[in-house]
């Protein structure tokens, strides 16, 4: 008994013996005081206000059948198309944006919480506890606002220009402001040219604004606040120098910033890798020719090293961005690999936007194919984040998958730079709503062309339509895809993606989705023909609908009808159908061929003139040929023999002889007589419409105008 | 009897192919080519015949090319050298296949044309058998045996590229887009034997370092900006920043903003002024009233009522408490005369403070 006890005893002395081996040859155990039962809790990690949250947010994974976080609150409302989706957005920030407003023209409004005391009145705005900036009205200044230093370091901290450069003034100009903070001012309208930027509280407006591509030319105010400023500081910082110059450099005026560079060399005023950053930007405006350039380049470069003053990656950045910014050729792109392999000999590795120009450079529209991408991809797949560094880090998974798909034209290589952006959080560098729609339409081009069939079904439907809405000529892409892959079915639900999405005005989109359709129906299951029947006699019937409000509201674009050729295109679909739902398309259709641009398919119309005849859809059958003779088909002839002896049960010979008789008036039903006639016409061969000749001849210009 | 009508057809077309009588009306170029391929598979004369048409049909324009230029505008004459031994080259590969599979598909029996199409649909990677398409096949066998075909214009005779031209709206897309779509089908099926000495692949590091900068030494970055570099960190956020995905994103973007409680919650959170301060100092403010006040009577009495109240004020700072028992001070003592009169401004401070 008591020998049991003991055992156990001995075991946990062992236990602890062994545990404080552990604690002090291997890692530090957390708590510094052991407690005896061997539970030794971790020490406390000290996490930020966020952390839990991204934490749980990294739970949340991405679902391409839903619709982003942002659409969802009204299943109804969900937008499918580019247009919807933009203007939702932009409603709902709308909104805000008026409630802001409200809030900043009546600040007295929001002065106070009613719970206050009064003697807690101190200030005249909000003094709520603890006080939250971001809902407090924002101070407007005019020329009555009693302004004091402070508001001028409010205004420059958050990047409130105009506002700034007001209380500027009203603080008493370039001659009354103490130096550091003309400074801060000073930087503050170098780094934005004297331009009020964007304001950061509304996302949506800056994700959807068309980023223009901003111009290189030089934008910099001369003889503007900041030069003033300059010339008042007495003496001139090194501060100052910088920043004038790297404003100047930053908007393009290169030959002044160089000649302030000059003069603050002169003055033995120390200037810093950014001054140096953005001179080396400016080369291009200095000099002309590439050798003179590229002088231009190693002379700077090699002035920094005297200098004393380090290289950064933002160094390597501007060499590639100005190398990139001079053209193509054997010689710049061979700088630019020296340049790299120079950085990385100090070891400095580029970042995106040096990828970015490297891209720039090497993958010329017309140029030779150089695969640049691959050994990229390869550097990039290596780092486990990608951290933003510089703004244009934003334009390089869309410049690369712009030269997958249209330089490179390879399949692998995008799908690896799409698994990179999908990455952890890489994908908040795929830019604005634009360049995002660009991406996708470079990925889902080059899945078109060049992945199998599976693939690029799989990624369309990931993709669309709530990740991404195609453009119009993407969908014809898409359309091609499918109908090489017959995919019947998915080209009959093409037509309602279309009307989803905005497209189903563009004609052109819509007759080449009829050819597909034609192309494939003949091989699809009963089922999938059937669908195919149904869409297409839907778009006859969308296109009535719009030619309708077309005659009532007058728009600025009007609608254009459906071609002869997109007609017979939808009579030749729905005639492989039995249903009575397909014959009434192809009557709609027949009917409306007559007023149609263009010339329908004789063939087609042919074959269905006989079938209608068949089905005893006499009328049908005799419009369909009149519509032939009346424009000078030749199939009108042997058409017509052909029906007329279906509808009289005769065969074909019989017919003829009948027909070379003269007197047939009275003896024949309405319908074969209109086919007679048809018959007669097209012998004749005189064509009773002028119409048509004349209007070939335009149509015919107008398509070689296309060409 | 349908085939027979097809094949009638076929001819009308070409008749007015040739006699240019109608050519507004003409949209069946590829039917044509294709159609009669379909055919060959059917009866071998008929091959024959359509053969020596199309021969025929390719070879000469029925117009001169001198009438041509007085009608229509023409491109620039393009390379036109290989074409005639390359049309009967294309035929015989189309022919050929189009044999071959035919042969299998007998030899397998059960639905003839289809496996037939099948197995030429399996050869050039499409599965369709319809006329349009099979046109597109021939024209990408072309491109696989030759290998400089780029441009779309080379492999017709300029009576077709004219008449393509003319011809009404779609059959002219369709031919375009087939092409180009061939054309891209095209750079990607022959990608190994046409592409592949085009790409080169470039190593990013495999250039020679310049040696204008030393890997040692201090690092200097020189002058800094704080403003500068402030506004750089906003512009790179706002580049960065998208609208939020989920309601986590959110409530990150609402804390960032400071818009909600910040994690862990806390609820004298942003009350800084106060933070340092210790709760007793809030509660204990009697020791504000030594050294004036008196230590009984009225005035003591309401002193103690004013420390008691504002003990339990939750909105004021400790300073604020404290200069709310200043003010009662001065106001006291601006009446001390009276006070004093009247004997309840009895200070002592020796006294209270040992009573304290």
């Amino acid at each position: 008994m008591y020998t049991n006890l003991a055992i156990p005893r001995q075991w946990s002395r062992l236990a602890c013996f062994c545990r404080s081996l552990t604690s002090v040859e291997g890692q530090k155990l957390p708590q510094a005081g052991k407690s005896s039962d061997g539970i030794s809790p971790p020490p406390r990690i000290p996490r930020g206000p966020t952390d839990i949250l991204q934490a749980l947010a990294a739970t949340v994974g991405t679902d391409p059948t839903a619709a982003h976080y942002k659409y969802h609150d009204d299943p109804y409302l969900i937008p499918l198309s580019n247009f919807r989706k933009r203007s939702y957005a932009l409603s709902a920030e709308a909104g805000k944006k008026a409630a802001a407003w409200v809030r900043d023209q009546h600040p007295e409004l929001f002065t106070t919480r009613e719970w206050d005391p009064p003697m807690k009145m101190k200030t005249p705005y909000f003094n709520a506890d603890p006080h939250i900036e971001a809902f407090a009205p924002k101070p407007i200044y005019n020329d009555e606002t009693k302004v004091t230093e402070e508001d001028l370091v409010y205004t420059i901290k958050n990047a409130l220009l105009e506002d700034a450069v007001k209380v500027f003034e009203l603080l008493g100009g370039v001659d009354n402001v103490n130096e550091e903070l003309k400074l801060y001012f000073l930087q503050l309208i170098c780094f934005y040219n004297e331009k009020e930027p964007v304001s950061n509280e509304w996302i949506e407006e800056r994700w959807f604004s068309t980023a223009t591509k901003e111009r290189q030319a030089t934008t910099w105010k001369l003889g503007g606040l900041a030069d003033k400023i300059f010339t008042s500081m007495d003496p001139k910082t090194p501060e100052a120098y910088c920043s004038l110059i790297k404003g100047m450099a930053k908007y393009y005026q290169a030959e002044r910033a160089y000649a302030l560079s000059r003069e603050a060399l002169e003055n033995n005023v120390p200037l810093s890798t950014d001054v140096y950053n953005s001179l080396l930007v400016c080369i291009g405006f200095l000099k002309e020719g590439v050798t003179l350039r590229i002088e231009a380049l190693l002379e700077l470069l090699n002035e920094m090293n005297q200098q004393g003053i380090t290289p950064n990656t933002g160094t390597l950045t501007s060499c590639l961005r100005s190398l990139s910014a001079w053209g193509g050729g054997k010689t710049l792109q061979n700088m630019a690999l020296q340049i790299i392999a120079e950085f990385k000999n100090i070891g400095i590795e580029p970042n995106l936007s040096a990828y970015y120009y490297l891209l720039c450079l090497f993958c010329k529209e017309r140029g030779p194919r150089i695969d640049i991408l691959s050994g990229i991809l390869t550097e990039l797949e290596k780092k486990d984040t990608l951290e933003p560094e510089d703004v244009a880090d934003t334009s390089f998974f869309i410049t690369a998958m712009s030269v997958c798909s249209e330089h490179l034209q390879d399949m692998n290589l995008a799908e690896r730079v799409h698994k990179l952006l999908m990455k952890g959080d890489n994908y908040k560098l795929v830019g604005d709503a634009y360049k995002e729609s660009i991406y996708y339409r470079h990925l889902v081009t080059v899945a078109c062309r060049h992945a199998p069939f599976e693939r690029t079904m799989e990624l369309l439907d990931t993709l669309i339509p709530n990740i991404y809405v195609p453009e119009p000529t993407v969908m014809e892409e898409i359309i091609k895809v499918l109908e090489l892959g017959g995919a019947g079915e998915r080209l009959s639900e093409t037509w309602s993606q279309l009307v989803v999405f905005g497209h189903a005005r563009r004609l052109r989109l819509v007759e080449r989705l009829l050819d597909a359709m034609c192309a494939c129906i003949s091989y699809q299951d009963e089922e999938v023909k059937s669908k195919i029947r149904k869409s297409a006699a839907d778009m006859l019937k969308f296109y009535q609908m719009v030619e309708e409000r077309n005659e009532n509201v007058t728009t600025r674009t009007p609608v254009q009808k459906l071609s002869a050729v997109a007609l017979s295109n939808i009579i030749d679909l729905c005639s492989t159908g039995e249903e009575p739902e397909s014959w009434e398309a192809i009557q709609l259709a027949v009917n409306e061929l007559g007023s149609a641009s263009g010339a329908g398919r004789a063939d087609v119309i042919s074959t269905v003139a006989t079938t209608a005849a068949k089905k005893g859809q006499h009328a049908l059958a005799a419009s369909a040929l009149t519509y032939l003779a009346e424009c000078g088909f030749p199939e009108a002839m042997s058409a017509s023999v052909d029906t007329l002896s279906v509808m009289l049960n005769r065969s074909t010979e019989e017919v003829e002889t009948m027909l070379q008789g003269t007197d047939l008036q009275g003896k024949l039903q309405e319908s074969a007589m209109a086919v007679v006639q048809a018959y007669r016409m097209a012998k004749t061969g005189e064509p009773l419409r002028e119409r048509d000749s004349s209007e070939s001849s335009s149509d015919s210009e107008s398509s070689s105008d296309e060409e | 009897m349908l085939s027979r009508l097809r094949i009638r057809q076929d001819f009308k077309y070409f008749m007015r192919c040739l006699s240019d009588k109608v050519p507004e009306h003409d949209a069946g170029i590829p039917e044509i080519k294709t159609k009669n391929a379909k055919d060959q598979k059917k009866s071998s004369d008929a091959t024959d015949k359509i053969q020596s048409l199309l021969k025929s049909m390719m070879a000469e324009p029925k117009i001169s090319d001198s009438e041509y230029r007085e009608r229509f505008t023409t491109a620039p004459e393009r390379r036109k050298k290989q074409k005639a031994d390359e049309e009967v080259k294309i035929e015989k590969i189309e022919e050929s296949i189009t044999k071959a599979a035919e042969d299998v598909a007998q030899a397998l029996g059960g639905n003839v044309k289809q496996t037939e199409a099948e197995l030429l649909s399996r050869v050039l990677g499409k599965i369709n058998q319809t006329s349009t398409t099979l046109s597109d096949l021939i024209v990408g066998m072309k491109v696989d045996r030759s290998k400089d075909r780029e441009d779309p214009a080379q492999w017709e005779n300029r009576g077709q590229q004219v008449k393509r031209l003319v011809e009404k709206s779609k059959s002219d897309n369709i031919r375009y887009n087939q092409r180009k779509s061939t054309n891209q089908r095209d750079s990607q099926q022959t990608r190994p034997n046409r592409n592949l000495p085009q790409i080169s692949t470039v190593n990013i590091f495999s250039g020679e370092p310049l040696g204008i900068f030393q890997k040692e030494g201090p690092v200097n970055h020189g002058t800094k900006l704080e403003v500068w570099e402030e506004l750089d960190k906003r512009e790179l956020l706002l580049a960065t920043s998208q609208p939020p995905a989920n309601y986590f994103q959110k409530m990150i973007l609402w804390t960032e903003q400071g818009k909600v409680w910040k994690f862990p919650i806390n609820n004298e959170q942003g009350m800084e002024e106060e933070q340092n301060v210790h709760f007793s100092e809030h509660i204990f403010l009697d020791s504000h009233l030594d050294g004036w006040c008196p230590t009984k009577g009225p005035i003591r009495h309401f002193m103690e009522l004013v420390c008691v109240g504002l003990s339990k004020n939750a909105f004021y700072t400790v300073k604020e408490k404290k200069d709310h028992i200043m003010w009662y001070k001065e106001y006291f003592e601006s009446k001390k005369d009276i006070l004093q009169d009247i004997g309840v401004w009895d200070t002592k401070p020796q006294t209270s403070e040992a009573s304290t």
